[in-house]
């Protein structure tokens, strides 16, 4: 590639990093300023000193180790569930030719159309009151065991692998299950850690239905916690962007360990024999 | 088309499914009719409570005030001679404790004693599962002791139910000061101001040597609200009649618009709060609430509180949330009820507003050495100006159904007039058309 | 040689089963107690019993100002934000698939915005569109344009709301996108450099074709979302949508409605009416891409 090209492909691809990453940098120097110099006008950019006591602070407002704990066993329950119902649910939408597949799709698509912030209360009295699952670990992770959202994504990556391979295969005789886990699946692991991550990440920072749902500080999770910054009169935003940075670090660590696998392509040589 | 089809049957489905899914009474509601729990006789007999009670207690206090209710909460568990002890639960900010506090009077669990807003607790009422306090309070064994001592606003606000019975009763309440540059002040020989054309005036002096407005004020509601009153009108009552719509608040409004149109008072705006420009010396007068002293201060200057400047009338907000007892079992009840009084207790009300960012909910709370010590510390000035109103001063938001929009609407009258967008004749006819 | 259709249908439904259960209980049993709810003028939440049975909630959402304010501002800001923030998505991911050095590390700048948290993200924004300090107005300045109050001016607020929106689609779109470019089969690319095709060629009949469906992907789900932000309005303003609601979304509306002026009969009227906003939408995309979709 020409050289010229390389260089305005680093720059822009530097401006518009300088752009994303903006807030992240204002949340790191945020979390070490006073909060006068946060909220000082004209700007003052550098902590001026750190104030790394904003860290310890910000910890003592709420027992944030039990709160981590919880999150990685509910992040964790919840990202192996939603990859298991997606797995079975794209195979089903992708390569089974079933009656009904457009239209149970679409009244599946349909589902995300509705905020909601609007379905919880019932959710609420079906897991709270019918299932008797209040402040427990598991109301928190049931209801998000599947998501088309991720269903859908997963489609249209199965969608990508040929499907010669599979009608081949079943000329083979080989069984869907078969298939599926022998040929799909390792042909997809790129989505799937994607969809593994995103999924994680969403179930990591949710906040409002683990609020409604426990009430013991020994169920609650991470975005609970962050909550204790904010007040009806203002909020500590120091000691909030040091409690923030605490909470998504774990999840920066995990996505960089993972980037490997989500951004490197499967090479695919072509029609497996 | 299959879209249409499958809209159709959707369509068909849900309705089919909502009526065999949903058991449904179309009986008329009416409100306010909640019974006591039980019969409640004259001359009641009181339950024992037994030792070893637990109370749950839900709050939105978190920071210092969070740490200050724990105090509260300890000192109770303590000292209460019934062997009763709370847990308190924080619960997000009001609006998560709010939405927590629906839920879960959905038939989950509800915890014996939470905080709320008034209007709020209106809407609780329709689970039946609100206690009325009026047996509480008056009994002659249980009851409140001195209950005039807690101030009338207070104690009007939260009788101030369809019905006019007592469904909540104070806990942590504020008002609205003017906060003022003391050192900026005393360098540019300014007087603090008393009456609107006082601080018309001193903010003209002060923006003039500051080279921008000079006077902020952060909640624009409680401006309408207020000041519409300071000018001898009214603004809603009980049955939810809207009374704004007059010259008083016209008068009111048009004489904030002049100031920010003359570039010497101002919203908060993008800033949100006035306490972040007040803190950097962009400001030097701002009127907000009591509750937000913490966040105000500066290494650069010093600060201090007065009065809000009064109009023809002298009126203030009274604001805050307040405390309410649901339904458990009668012994639960009385234990829920001790605990209440514990709270409002003159001590345990100074010890609450000396640790938190509230005031006490009783007169004789201030007077107490160790309040009168605090005071004088001179640590908060707050404190003290938020007690020196006169309690026939205050002014509350009446409750009734509609109540959150219409502080909603006039809200937006007051920036719809502010930004230019509207005049501010206009923007209150609109605002109090809006409401329907 | 292959099952009869039955058979198939009867073993997809059992692949389905589990999906299917979650999202009904959780997702579509909900969805139909609101439009039940919905139909009450007067609705007691915790006693489950309502009267008033009819319209009037419809009519009430129709003619309420803020709502019809709420619809414009969430369909102007839909139409804006969803493509330009593809736009911006595809070109980067495109810039990021290339062999060069140090395309990992700019991989990971562009997904921070998703793991970080939003208030910080918002605190930040309220920075940038500061109308005295903040970088927006300064890079103006050098082209010669006057300062912008972007969160205090009416006729502002929903740009900075826009401009926050695409900046905060644009980690996930890219990550998709860049990952359905690089899950495309190599064979494509081998057969088009033996032909010495040249790149735009290449970008234009063989990468965005075969990308299509992920594309339709991201238009479908993004363009679902936009129309029901809420987080982003709260993370940038806070509990006051912008000066005179001009940054309040439907979704921001219904929530008000719902917990605020504690209306959830009016809640849920205008929660159908989005749907059916939406449904109506999605279903004229649907059959756009019929034709476009290329598998």
């Amino acid at each position: 590639m020409k050289t010229v090209y390389k260089i305005i492909i680093y720059l822009l691809l530097a401006a518009g990093a300088i752009i994303m990453l903006f807030p992240f940098f204002w949340m790191i120097t945020g979390s070490l300023k006073t909060y006068n110099e946060i909220t000082a006008s004209p700007i003052v950019w550098w902590p001026n000193p750190p104030q790394w006591s904003n860290y310890a602070t910000a910890l003592e407002y709420a027992p944030f180790d039990t709160y981590f704990v919880n999150t990685v066993i509910v992040s964790v329950a919840n990202t192996a569930s939603v990859l298991i119902t997606s797995i079975f649910a794209a195979f089903a939408f992708s390569r089974l030719k079933f009656k009904g597949r457009d239209t149970i799709f679409s009244v599946l698509l349909a589902t995300l159309m509705i905020p909601s912030q609007i379905l919880i209360i019932t959710n609420y009295v079906t897991v709270a009151v019918r299932m008797q699952l209040m402040d427990t670990l598991l109301a928190l992770i049931i209801p998000f065991t599947a998501s088309i959202f991720y269903i859908y994504l997963l489609r249209e990556f199965f969608n990508q692998i040929p499907e010669q391979l599979y009608l081949a295969a079943k000329v083979d005789g080989t069984s869907d299950w078969r298939y599926l886990w022998k040929v799909m699946v390792p042909n997809s692991k790129n989505a799937l850690i994607t969809i593994g991550l995103f999924n994680f990440i969403a179930s990591w920072n949710a906040y409002i239905w683990p609020l409604l749902l426990t009430n013991s500080q020994n169920k609650r999770v991470l975005s609970i916690g962050l909550r204790y910054f904010s007040g009806e009169a203002g909020t500590d935003y120091q000691l909030l962007m040091a409690a923030g940075t605490i909470v998504i670090a774990p999840l920066l660590f995990i996505y960089l360990f993972l980037r490997r696998y989500i951004m490197e392509g499967v090479a695919r040589s072509g029609i497996k024999g | 088309m299959k879209m249409k089809k499958i809209l159709a049957l959707l369509l068909a489905v849900m309705l089919v499914v909502s009526f065999a899914a949903c058991k449904t009474d179309s009986n008329e509601e009416p409100e306010g009719t909640e019974k006591p729990m039980d019969s409640m006789e004259p001359a009641k007999e009181w339950p024992a409570i037994p030792d070893g009670t637990v109370l749950q207690f839900w709050h939105g206090m978190s920071g210092p005030n969070g740490e200050a209710v724990d105090l509260l909460i300890a000192k109770f568990n303590e000292e209460n001679e019934f062997g009763i002890t709370v847990e308190g639960t924080y619960q997000g900010g009001y609006g998560d404790l709010h939405t927590k506090l629906v839920a879960a009077l959905q038939g989950g669990d509800t915890p014996h004693i939470a905080q709320a807003y008034a209007n709020n607790i209106m809407v609780y009422m329709d689970s039946e599962a609100i206690v009325q306090l009026d047996e509480y309070i008056f009994d002659s064994q249980v009851g409140v002791e001195d209950w005039d001592d807690i101030l009338q606003g207070y104690r009007e606000e939260n009788s101030n139910y369809p019905d006019g019975k007592f469904y909540s009763l104070p806990f942590n309440k504020s008002t609205e000061v003017l906060y003022y540059n003391e050192t900026f002040f005393n360098e540019n020989n300014l007087t603090v101001p008393t009456n609107w054309e006082e601080l018309k005036d001193v903010s003209m002096a002060a923006s003039e040597i500051l080279g921008k407005p000079a006077f902020g004020y952060d909640s624009l509601s409680n401006l309408f609200i207020t000041w519409t009153q300071q000018a001898g009108g009214q603004y809603t009552n009980n049955n939810g009649d809207v009374l704004f719509d007059g010259p008083e608040s016209r008068e009111a409004l048009q004489y904030f618009i002049d100031g920010v149109q003359g570039g010497y008072f101002r919203t908060a705006g993008e800033d949100r709060y006035c306490s972040g420009p007040f803190n950097d010396g962009n400001l030097v007068m701002f009127i907000g609430s009591t509750s937000g002293s913490a966040y105000v201060g500066s290494d650069a200057f010093e600060w201090n509180a007065a009065m809000v400047p009064f109009g023809k009338v002298e009126k203030v907000i009274q604001q805050g949330s307040n405390m309410f007892m649901l339904k458990s079992n009668e012994a639960e009840q009385l234990a829920t009820f001790e605990f209440m009084k514990f709270l409002m207790a003159p001590e345990n009300t100074a010890l609450w507003a000396m640790n938190s960012g509230y005031l006490p909910v009783r007169e004789s709370a201030r007077e107490l050495p160790e309040y009168v010590e605090f005071v004088n510390s001179g640590v908060n000035p707050t404190k003290d100006v938020g007690t020196s109103y006169d309690g026939a001063w205050y002014i509350y938001d009446p409750v009734f159904k509609e109540s959150y929009s219409v502080r909603q609407a006039v809200e937006t009258a007051v920036e719809e007039a502010a930004t230019g967008v509207k005049s501010v004749d206009q923007a209150i006819t609109d605002a109090a058309a809006s409401i329907r | 040689m292959f099952e009869p259709r039955w058979k198939t249908t009867l073993k997809a439904l059992l692949y389905l089963s589990p999906a299917l259960l979650v999202i009904s209980v959780f997702v579509i049993y909900p969805m139909f107690r609101s439009v039940w709810i919905s139909f009450f003028k007067d609705y007691n939440i915790f006693k489950h019993t309502g009267s008033g049975f009819g319209l009037d909630n419809y009519k009430w959402v129709l003619g309420d100002g803020r709502f019809i304010l709420s619809l414009k501002n969430t369909t102007i800001y839909t139409i804006v934000t969803v493509p330009v923030s593809m736009a911006i998505a595809l070109f980067i991911a495109v810039l990021l698939n290339n062999k060069m050095k140090g395309m990992k590390f700019f991989e990971t700048m562009y997904f921070l915005p998703y793991i970080t948290n939003l208030i910080a993200i918002g605190l930040a924004f309220q920075f940038i569109f500061n109308s005295t300090y903040g970088i927006l107005n300064k890079i103006l300045a050098v082209f010669g344009i006057d300062p912008i109050m972007w969160l205090n001016d009416p006729k502002y607020s929903l740009p900075a709301l826009i401009i926050f929106g695409i900046w905060s689609g644009l980690a996930f779109k890219i990550v998709v996108f860049l990952a359905g470019i690089q899950g495309i089969n190599r064979q494509y690319y081998q057969a088009a450099k033996i032909d010495n095709t040249s790149r735009w060629r290449t970008f234009t009949k063989i990468t965005l074709p075969l990308l299509s469906p992920m594309v339709f992907y991201i238009g479908i789900i993004s363009f679902i979302g936009a129309f029901k932000t809420y987080v982003q309005v709260v993370g940038l303003y806070g509990n006051n949508p912008g000066p005179a609601d001009t940054a309040m979304t439907i979704v921001y509306y219904v929530y008000d409605l719902f917990y605020g002026a504690n209306e959830p009969p009016r809640a849920a009227a205008a929660s159908v009416i989005l749907f059916l906003i939406i449904l109506v939408f999605t279903f004229i995309q649907l059959r756009v891409s019929k034709k476009r979709v290329q598998y």
